[in-house]
């Protein structure tokens, strides 16, 4: 996974977008009014997340024989990191802020770790892919925060108001990315496809 | 507050403040889903049971969990629920587990199950919140069948519509003509 760090960029923060191409925090389009916050706890929170789980997946559950309960263990991975990162976060800018919520009920967190975990991939592997799915998914919202924004401004009919027009407005930027799909690196290589 | 009849129930699970397309939980496995009948099929059963299993329990579990407490005994019990099926999926029908892949344990931490298993649960009785569970969840998967339905149908000669963003504007089509059905100007969820 390593091999080529500049594609892996590019796979993971564009063409395999973790909101718009792989639909992993499409939940996260629901409410991107603190989209700064989410995207910045987001990429420290998926590293240690990624890090542990590889860790955890191929040194004590496969060994063990355990390897059907990696969703209950990843679980509490992101709610024991997610806990961690609260304490931290509230100590050093003095707030109260609570982070279970956007942190544990995201499922690119969970996604991640799940896809790291079926690839094999080693934990430096995992925590770069981590990394680069948490910064995709980082300039996903806050660039569809910024649609949003201009959406308030808009008299849509009665019938789109609210959640159908999000949806449509979140189609639209999915097919932003989607221009980023199958794009050809040289030699043949075409490693992104339409999922 | 006026209390809720089973018609009510019954309506808002299914269209007023049904969980996809006007609650937007639950959208990450959904829209993975609804690319095909069958896929989505299978995911709207898993999270159909998985719904009503965690809203029994945590419903049951009431007088011992707070807030914070019930959030998480949701999302654990969700987990457990999934991974069993995830298994049961694995052994009866091989095919359909590889297709959902990573996507059905998504379920879990996609907020469907927070809300139904969690916020509603913790604040009804056991016969309310399985009921606003169970058609919380009909109303989820009849939401993904529809647009699976479009999807499968139209998605060879539309290629747009068999991608992720063809996916979002079916819903939000959905969405706006559930609006007109029930009449409803603005998504009143009210628990």
């Amino acid at each position: 996974m390593t091999d080529n760090l500049l594609t892996l960029c590019f796979a993971a923060i564009l063409a395999e977008n973790a909101v718009f191409s792989r639909l992993f925090g499409a939940d996260a389009i629901r409410n991107t009014k603190n989209c700064f916050l989410v995207s910045g706890i987001m990429i420290p929170v998926m590293a240690v997340c990624a890090a542990v789980g590889a860790v955890l997946y191929n040194s004590l559950l496969l060994p063990m024989g355990l390897g059907h309960l990696h969703t209950v263990a990843f679980v509490a991975v992101t709610a024991l990191v997610a806990k961690c990162a609260e304490l931290v976060y509230n100590a050093l800018f003095k707030k109260n802020t609570t982070f279970m919520p956007i942190v544990t009920l995201n499922c690119t967190l969970l996604g991640v770790m799940l896809t790291n975990a079926q690839s094999g991939a080693a934990v430096l592997d995992s925590v770069i892919y981590g990394v680069l799915a948490a910064i995709g998914f980082a300039l996903a919202l806050i660039l569809y925060n910024g649609v949003e924004q201009r959406l308030k401004l808009a008299c849509p009919s009665p019938a789109f108001e609210g959640a159908p027009l999000t949806l449509i407005a979140a189609g639209l930027v999915a097919m932003v990315f989607m221009g980023f799909t199958g794009i050809d690196f040289g030699g043949g290589f075409t490693p992104f496809k339409l999922s | 507050m006026k209390k809720r009849t089973l018609s009510d129930i019954i309506t808002e699970g299914l269209i007023h403040t049904n969980p996809l397309t006007a609650r937007l939980v639950g959208l990450c496995p959904a829209l993975f889903a609804c690319a095909r009948i069958d896929t989505a099929a299978a995911m709207g059963v898993c999270a159909l049971i998985t719904l009503v299993v965690t809203s029994v329990i945590v419903s049951l579990l009431n007088k011992l969990l707070t807030k914070d407490t019930g959030a998480l005994t949701a999302l654990f019990i969700s987990c457990g629920v999934l991974s069993a099926l995830q298994l049961l999926m694995a052994g009866l029908l091989p095919d359909m587990a590889d297709k959902l892949g990573v996507y059905l344990p998504l379920l879990s931490v996609s907020g469907i199950c927070h809300l139904y298993g969690g916020r509603i649960a913790m604040k009804n009785n056991l016969l309310t919140s399985a009921v606003s569970a169970f058609f919380g969840g009909v109303g989820y998967m009849g939401a993904m069948l529809a647009i699976a339905v479009i999807r499968q149908l139209l998605g060879g000669s539309v290629r747009l519509l068999a991608s992720p963003a063809g996916a979002f504007i079916c819903l939000g089509l959905l969405a706006a003509l559930l609006r007109l059905i029930s009449g409803r100007r603005r998504d009143g969820c009210d628990d």
